[in-house]
């Protein structure tokens, strides 16, 4: 080599790192994808959300420590800028907790409703759990993650996830049930 | 039945995460037809869950996001190999300010890409809500129950329709409606039923918002 300055020893190694983390990267886009769509269930804003994640990570990549999971990491950074989201598009609407919890009388109303409600198809039902529990589900079931992995992941309590994934499986069973002949 | 495993604890059971659960109520150790049941239960329902993720994983990763990649990494590599430069071309203090500034530029540029898609998708998300709400206040205002109303909004993959379906008083002499209403967004559809009562100020209120399955919801009486 000649005249390369400054020869930083291990530029050629960070350079090969970053070559395989941006293949990583790249293969883990259907997984990353997947996970998006579980939690806002639009294919528009998951791209969204798969893109500034992928843009964060990047720009962020000396903060994700080497030899431990990529795909978890980005996982995180995607369920923050989502919540943040969420959180932000929430705030004016916090006085509405308030309000219900002085709601009246409408018990008889809602209980016929829900009997009403035709559950017929446990696929579609798994599109109408709560965006947790349809990640919980995701992680655990799919993926196969540990608990304390999605707990991470998701910056639960583990028995928080524990209780949200019993719960998820219940309601898909109790519709599974109800299907039978 | 104090011994018999809680449906929490088979769940945590079958993903093997039940460390802690005392060897009596082991499902394993329980071995009774109830809890076998439920036991192949759960393992129906985890099949259902493979499959309906196996099909989002199926779907084509959009070009975009694969050159989103290529570009981050393509200005980390230009950031990193900037200084390489012969000795002789610049003196070293030119190097190290181009460097930094390099460095600085590029952390900006990355940022204020990532800014710009967390608003646009921030952007989408509120202009859903918005077209949502607009409609929940015309058509609870203005459409008898059994009326459908469909509604879309223009900056947003976001469209559906909202039906009363049941006015009422309550016990304080608000008048309440019920209604159901259908999302559609990204080529999801979400049925959903809410309930919201009239503000003395004329605006609906949305009190409960059900989609089966949320645990702010009474499904058992």
């Amino acid at each position: 080599m000649f005249g390369c300055y400054p020869c930083k020893p291990g530029r050629d190694t960070a350079l090969r790192v970053n070559d395989d983390v941006q293949k990583e990267m790249v293969a883990l886009l259907p997984r990353l994808r997947r996970f998006a769509l579980a939690m806002t269930r639009s294919e528009a804003d998951a791209d969204d959300l798969v893109q500034a994640t992928c843009e964060r990570a990047i720009a962020n990549l000396e903060k994700w420590e080497p030899g431990t999971r990529l795909d978890s990491w980005m996982y995180r950074i995607a369920q923050n800028l989502h919540r943040n989201v969420i959180r932000q598009s929430k705030r004016r609407e916090s006085h509405l907790s308030v309000v219900e919890a002085t709601a009246d009388s409408h018990s008889d109303g809602e209980a016929a409703a829900i009997s009403q409600m035709a559950l017929k198809d446990v696929v579609a039902q798994i599109d109408r759990l709560p965006e947790e529990q349809r990640v919980i589900l995701l992680l655990v079931v799919v993926e196969g993650r540990r608990y304390r992995d999605v707990a991470e992941i998701l910056d639960l309590p583990i028995g928080t996830v524990t209780s949200r994934l019993a719960k998820a499986r219940d309601m898909l069973r109790q519709c599974l049930e109800g299907t039978e002949p | 039945m104090s011994g018999k495993p809680t449906f929490e604890d088979l769940s945590a059971f079958v993903d093997g995460e039940q460390a802690d659960m005392s060897g009596a109520a082991r499902p394993d150790v329980v071995n009774d037809a109830e809890t076998a049941a439920l036991l192949a239960e759960i393992s129906s329902v985890d099949s259902l869950v493979r499959a309906y993720f196996r099909d989002e994983a199926d779907q084509p990763v959009p070009d975009h996001l694969v050159a989103a990649i290529d570009r981050g990494f393509e200005k980390r590599r230009a950031r990193s190999g900037g200084s390489a430069w012969p000795a002789s071309w610049l003196p070293i203090a030119a190097s190290l300010l181009i460097a930094a500034f390099g460095l600085a530029g590029a952390f900006y540029v990355a940022e204020q890409r990532a800014q710009t898609q967390i608003a646009a998708y921030e952007a989408r998300w509120k202009a859903g809500q918005r077209a949502l709400e607009a409609a929940l206040q015309d058509t609870l205002e203005t459409k008898a129950s059994g009326t459908e109303v469909s509604f879309a909004s223009g900056t947003a993959d976001f469209q559906g329709r909202i039906s009363p379906t049941r006015t009422y008083r309550s016990r304080t002499g608000h008048w309440c409606r019920e209604f159901s209403e259908v999302i559609e967004s990204g080529g999801v559809r979400e049925h959903r039923r809410g309930l919201a009562c009239r503000e003395d100020s004329g605006g609906w209120q949305r009190l409960e918002t059900t989609i089966s399955g949320d645990p702010g919801f009474r499904l058992t009486q």
